[in-house]
């Protein structure tokens, strides 16, 4: 049984097919990357697995269970985490609280919440514990306090990843999380992306609109155009694959 | 029968004056996706404009109506431009929108109390309200069948408007995306004092109208909310949606007061958005709203 | 009990109406022009339990605030599901359907006239007791996972549900609690003044309810307290020139949304003062609550 399996998903808004027949199949603890050029339907494929939009027609399967008739706060805690393209953290509250509010084991009652007894300071803790580590992951454990809107870009993209690992989840759909850095700060992010992967055992889809980026950690591409999946296979196959080669060229002309 | 025809006449002609004052809002909220609750004090400002027009210039219709619909116009586009486009500017935060909103109909109705006071006051009879025989069946009056004519004048106006004129297909363009259509290089701060300014003159008409009606006084924009919720039944932002819901509303107004109670009637405008609300949220003609991720 | 006792008794009970606003407004970020409804549905229900059957006082208030919570919880179903400004104009329907009910129902709540004779069970330590107890609760729920969710519901719902949360859940609860705050108010409205009327809940107090928790600073609940103290004292100290006082109102409600929205606190705390230097240090422009206080 596959990790998780798109089969022949569609999706079309007001006669625009903006996904196609598509299927892909992860397996656990895979890094797949997700290319294609600008409007290939990238960001609507995770917007179809995180259940924001509902399939037309298709299934997805996430460890045998068929997610399209769920709503997003039912697939969410099944153990999927996504990013944004455009950034969507809160933007008033600090970097540490977005971090907390995606921390779901806090799992104490109304009541508890109302007189803060019984297992509210202990869960709060924890909470908080784990928050800090996260960002401590990311590089941020510095800026913690600070408002998450006023933090620098490429500190916003992180904090997202590290809200996002607050899930606990064991698949993380990143969406772009270069754009906007500089080659330095993607060289960093490629480290961080792979040590997700591995160290923390995390099976990682990322989008990217960049070929170059996904070729270096990928284990494996998928590459999109008008809706349709062009060409599957490891980095090396989609580099020289003819198809690929004739969306960005064709984009680029 | 005679009864039930003219309370049918009387609903269709409320609900025409309520159209203009829905689509109004409506056209606004289809492009900014906010309730401007100062849409009600264009009302007022229609209404007191015609007045002391009419006071001032001689009972001339047509120049106290014309200086009102002109007023009230740019009023709208004023308060536009003073309270929402700094607002808008900053942030997208729509609660900012509305609450900027709630503070300009608070001022614009409180300036007329302020000024000239609270106290009721009736238009000079310039709008006929004589009796009028239709068909042998039933006796209106010449006021209910006024205001749908006239009503039917503007909403086509608009229609040609939006559908002909070339700030028209801008406006169309920003209802679906307002960032591309500005991107697409209309002229947004212009687009929208202009989307004012048309949902200002349509509020000074339906303005006239309530004040021959139910006289003139500075609450009297708070029956906006009739209007809004025949936009909500209609579907929110959507023209045609706001013209039926506001039919719909007038009469289920007018059959209410004629054939149940006339204390249950504003009741009944509320039964009508909950019902809508539960059974088909989007109302009549409106569309899921698409989120862009 | 002298004046100034009055005041005090007064103070309290705005106080807590306010916090429930804030908590809806200021916190989960939905507009609302219709709490004075959830007020009146507090007060009268405490009035006939106590005068007609004969409920201890403090029993009616917990009903009175419970039926405001049920009502409130009812009315969120159908128009927070759906993002947009539904619940607004909801709001503004309830607030005048109440006062119809009210004042139509006769037999139950002796119409517009108003309904005496109730026992003045709201003393100066009741009103502080029921103050203080409120504003715990408030403050210990917005520290917790609750208050997360509704702050995450107010900047960007879509993050929000993409994080798991059932956003329309939680809007529904913020409101559903701020019923019972605003019924809670309401109860021990009807033991202070021992005799209420429909009037006393309507678009004003709304209206004023809204403004409080604007001028106090959207999502700063000691900002709330202020802002309700302040304008508490300035409606009792400026009585004679009460006309100007809504257009004042209005004034600042746009200044605010045009020049601060986040109000006089921000999204700053009192009690965040005092959390040390190094805080302080490391705050920013914009505020940061980090909501573990």
């Amino acid at each position: 049984m596959a990790f998780l399996e798109l089969l022949n998903v569609d999706k079309s808004f007001g006669g625009v097919k903006a996904v196609h027949n598509f299927t892909l199949t992860v397996q656990e603890g895979e890094l797949v990357g997700l290319i294609g050029p600008n409007g290939a339907g990238k960001t609507t494929v995770f917007n179809l697995i995180t259940g924001l939009y509902p399939v037309d027609n298709g299934q997805i399967f996430f460890q045998g269970e068929d997610l399209s008739p769920l709503k997003p706060y039912e697939i969410i805690p099944r153990g999927i985490a996504r990013t944004f393209q455009n950034l969507r953290l809160f933007a008033r509250v600090s970097a540490l609280e977005n971090v907390i509010t995606a921390y779901r084991k806090c799992q104490y009652s109304f009541l508890e919440a109302l007189f803060h007894a019984g297992r509210w300071k202990l869960s709060e803790a924890e909470a908080r514990k784990r928050a800090l580590e996260l960002l401590d992951f990311m590089g941020l454990a510095d800026k913690a306090l600070q408002a998450a809107g006023t933090l620098p870009y490429g500190h916003q993209r992180r904090v997202e990843i590290a809200r996002a690992l607050a899930l606990e989840p064991k698949l993380l759909l990143l969406d772009e999380p270069a754009a906007g850095m500089n080659p330095e700060e993607i060289e960093d992010l490629n480290m961080l992306i792979k040590r997700i992967c591995t160290n923390l055992g995390i099976t990682i889809i990322v989008i990217e609109h960049h070929m170059e980026l996904v070729m270096e950690i990928c284990d494996c591409v998928a590459c999109m155009n008008f809706g349709a999946k062009i060409a599957e296979g490891t980095p090396d196959e989609i580099q020289s694959h003819p198809e690929v080669l004739a969306a960005y060229l064709g984009e680029e002309a | 029968m005679g009864t039930f025809a003219q309370q049918l006449i009387n609903g269709i002609s409320l609900g025409s004056v309520y159209a203009l004052i829905a689509v109004g809002y409506s056209l606004v909220y289809s492009i900014l996706l906010f309730s401007n609750f100062a849409h009600g004090g264009f009302i007022v400002i229609g209404g007191y404009t015609c007045y002391y027009a009419l006071r001032s210039m001689g009972n001339n219709i047509w120049v106290g109506g014309f200086l009102a619909l002109l007023a009230t116009g740019i009023a709208a586009a004023l308060t536009e431009r003073i309270a929402y486009r700094p607002i808008r500017e900053r942030t997208d935060i729509k609660l900012y929108l509305l609450i900027a909103s709630l503070g300009m109909s608070i001022v614009i109705e409180n300036l007329f109390v302020v000024t000239i006071g609270g106290r009721f006051r009736a238009l000079p009879p310039v709008i006929p309200t004589n009796p009028v025989r239709l068909f042998g069946i039933t006796t209106t009056s010449a006021f209910d069948l006024l205001s749908m004519v006239v009503a039917v004048i503007f909403l086509t106006g608009l229609q040609l408007f939006i559908k002909k004129s070339k700030w028209g297909l801008a406006i169309r363009a920003a209802a679906c995306d307002l960032r591309t259509a500005g991107l697409m290089g209309v002229n947004v701060n212009m687009l929208i004092s202009i989307v004012f300014f048309v949902a200002g003159v349509l509020a000074a008409v339906g303005g006239i109208f309530l004040s021959v009606r139910y006289t003139l006084y500075p609450q009297l924009g708070a029956i906006t909310i009739k209007a809004f919720v025949a936009a909500v039944v209609g579907g929110l932002g959507s023209l045609p949606g706001a013209v039926v819901g506001s039919l719909i509303l007038g009469l289920a107004e007018m059959l209410t007061a004629g054939f149940i109670s006339s204390q249950l009637r504003d009741l009944v405008v509320f039964s009508l958005l909950v019902i809508t609300l539960l059974v088909k949220p989007t109302g009549l003609f409106g569309k899921e709203p698409l989120e862009k991720v | 009990m002298g004046y100034f006792g009055g005041i005090i008794i007064l103070l309290c009970i705005n106080s807590i109406a306010a916090m429930g606003v804030s908590l809806l407004t200021g916190f989960t970020g939905i507009f609302t022009l219709g709490h004075a409804a959830y007020m009146a549905l507090g007060a009268y229900t405490t009035a006939i339990l106590t005068v007609q059957y004969g409920v201890h006082w403090f029993l009616a208030i917990l009903a009175g605030g419970v039926i405001s919570m049920t009502i409130a919880y009812l009315i969120g179903i159908p128009t927070l599901k759906l993002m947009g400004d539904y619940y607004a104009i909801a709001s503004i329907g309830l607030v005048e359907s109440i006062r119809l009910i009210l004042e139509n129902w006769q037999s139950l709540t002796k119409g517009a006239r108003g309904y005496p004779g109730i026992e003045g069970f709201t003393t100066l330590p009741v009103a502080l007791i029921f103050l203080v107890v409120m504003t715990i609760g408030m403050i210990n729920l917005i520290n917790s996972r609750y208050g997360r969710a509704f702050k995450a519901c107010r900047d960007d719902y879509l993050a929000a549900s993409l994080l798991g949360y059932n956003t329309a859940f939680y809007r529904i609860l913020s409101l559903a609690i701020s019923g019972f705050y605003c019924g809670i108010a309401g109860a021990l409205m009807a033991g202070f003044m021992t005799f209420i009327q429909p009037v006393m809940f309507d678009m004003m107090k709304s209206t004023e309810l809204t403004s409080v928790v604007v001028f106090g600073g959207l999502g700063s609940l000691s900002g709330t307290l202020l802002a309700s103290t302040v304008i508490t004292l300035v409606v009792e100290l400026f009585r004679p020139i009460s006309q100007y006082r809504m257009l004042i109102y209005g004034g600042i409600l746009v200044a605010i949304m045009v020049l601060r929205p986040e109000g006089i606190m921000g999204s700053w705390e009192v009690w965040d003062l005092s959390k040390g230097l190094s805080f302080v240090r490391t705050k920013s422009k914009r505020g940061g609550n980090d909501g573990l206080s």
